[in-house]
C-alpha cells in the first residue's frame, strides 16, 4: 500500500508540473468600422528587454503585405517563417478575431509584452497599435487601439 | 564749314557717347559677364538653390503623398486578401485556416498544441 501511494505521488509530481506550465489564453481583437479592406494583423511578443520573442498569430495570408506591419517586419527581418503554421485570414472592418492558444506559463508576469501591428491596404499603417504586458492581473482588461482596433483583451 | 572736319567731329561725338553710355544690349552682356565671372556670388548661388528647391517641391506634390500610407509595391489592383473579403460589400467569412496547424517552435506555445481560431 505504501509503495503504491509512493508511486502515485511520484507520478503526480512528474505530470503536474507539465500541466501547470501551460495556460490556455483566449485573445480577442475587435476591429473598428474603418471602412476599408481586410486588415492584416501581426500578434507577437517581446521580452523584458524589448527583444523579439516570437509570433503568436498572423491574420492575412499574402506575405508581400507583411512589410507594412512595420515593427513586426523590422524585428523579424520580415521572415514569413516566423508565422508558418499560425497564419489565417485577414480580418474585416467591424469584425473580431478570437484565438485560443496554449501558451507557456512562463510568459506571464515575467516582463513579456504582447504587440499587435495592423495595416490595411490603401490606408495608414498602424505599427504597435496594441502593446500590453502579459500579466495575470491584466487578464480580462480591455485595451483600446488608436486606429483599427476598437478593443483587445486576453483572458484565461 | 569744312566737311572732313565736320565728319571728324561727328565721329568723335558718337564715339564718346557710345563709350560713356553703353546700349542696353551691351549692358546686358556686361551683366552676364559679371554673373559668369563670379559664380560663387551669394546672390546668384541662392537663386539657383531656390530654383532647384522649388522644382523639387513641386515635383513632390505631383508625385503623390508621402505620409506613410499603406502602398503595395506590386502593381496588382485585383489582388485581394485570400478570401476576397473585407469591404462593405463582401464582409469576411469565418474562414478557418487550411489544413492542420502546427505552431512554430518559438517557445511561446506549449509543445504540440495548436492555436484555435474563430473569426466572426
Amino acid at each position: 500500500m505504501r509503495s503504491l501511494l509512493a508511486a502515485l505521488a511520484i507520478s503526480t509530481a512528474i505530470t503536474m508540473p507539465a500541466v501547470a506550465q501551460a495556460k490556455i489564453v483566449n485573445v480577442t481583437t475587435q476591429l473598428t468600422q474603418y471602412g476599408g479592406r481586410g486588415a492584416y494583423l501581426a500578434i507577437y511578443v517581446t521580452d523584458a528587454s524589448g527583444a523579439y520573442a516570437g509570433s503568436m498569430w498572423m491574420a492575412g495570408g499574402k506575405t508581400k503585405y507583411y512589410k507594412h506591419l512595420t515593427d513586426w517586419a523590422r524585428l523579424t527581418g520580415n521572415d514569413p517563417a516566423e508565422v508558418q503554421g499560425i497564419t489565417g485570414a485577414s480580418v474585416g472592418a467591424g469584425q473580431s478575431l478570437e484565438l485560443a492558444m496554449d501558451l507557456q506559463d512562463s510568459l506571464f508576469d515575467a516582463g513579456y509584452t504582447l504587440h499587435i501591428d495592423a495595416a490595411v491596404e490603401d490606408m495608414r499603417e498602424s505599427p504597435n497599435e496594441i502593446s500590453v504586458p502579459l500579466t495575470t492581473a491584466g487578464a480580462g482588461k480591455p485595451v483600446k487601439g488608436r486606429r483599427y482596433i476598437a478593443n483587445f483583451q486576453y483572458d484565461f | 564749314m569744312n566737311i572732313p572736319a565736320m565728319t571728324a567731329l561727328a565721329a568723335i561725338t558718337f564715339g564718346a557717347t557710345a563709350y560713356a553710355t553703353p546700349t542696353p544690349r551691351l549692358a546686358f552682356y556686361a551683366q552676364q559677364q559679371t554673373t559668369e565671372t563670379a559664380p560663387n556670388a551669394t546672390e546668384t548661388g541662392g537663386r539657383d538653390v531656390e530654383r532647384k528647391v522649388q522644382q523639387v517641391g513641386w515635383l513632390r506634390l505631383i508625385s503623390g503623398d508621402d505620409d506613410g500610407d499603406h502602398r503595395d509595391d506590386d502593381d496588382d489592383d485585383d489582388d485581394d486578401d485570400e478570401n476576397g473579403c473585407g469591404n462593405a460589400n463582401r464582409p469576411c467569412d469565418a474562414a478557418p485556416t487550411k489544413g492542420p496547424i502546427t505552431p512554430p517552435k518559438n517557445g511561446l506555445f506549449t509543445t504540440g498544441q495548436a492555436p484555435r481560431v474563430k473569426t466572426n
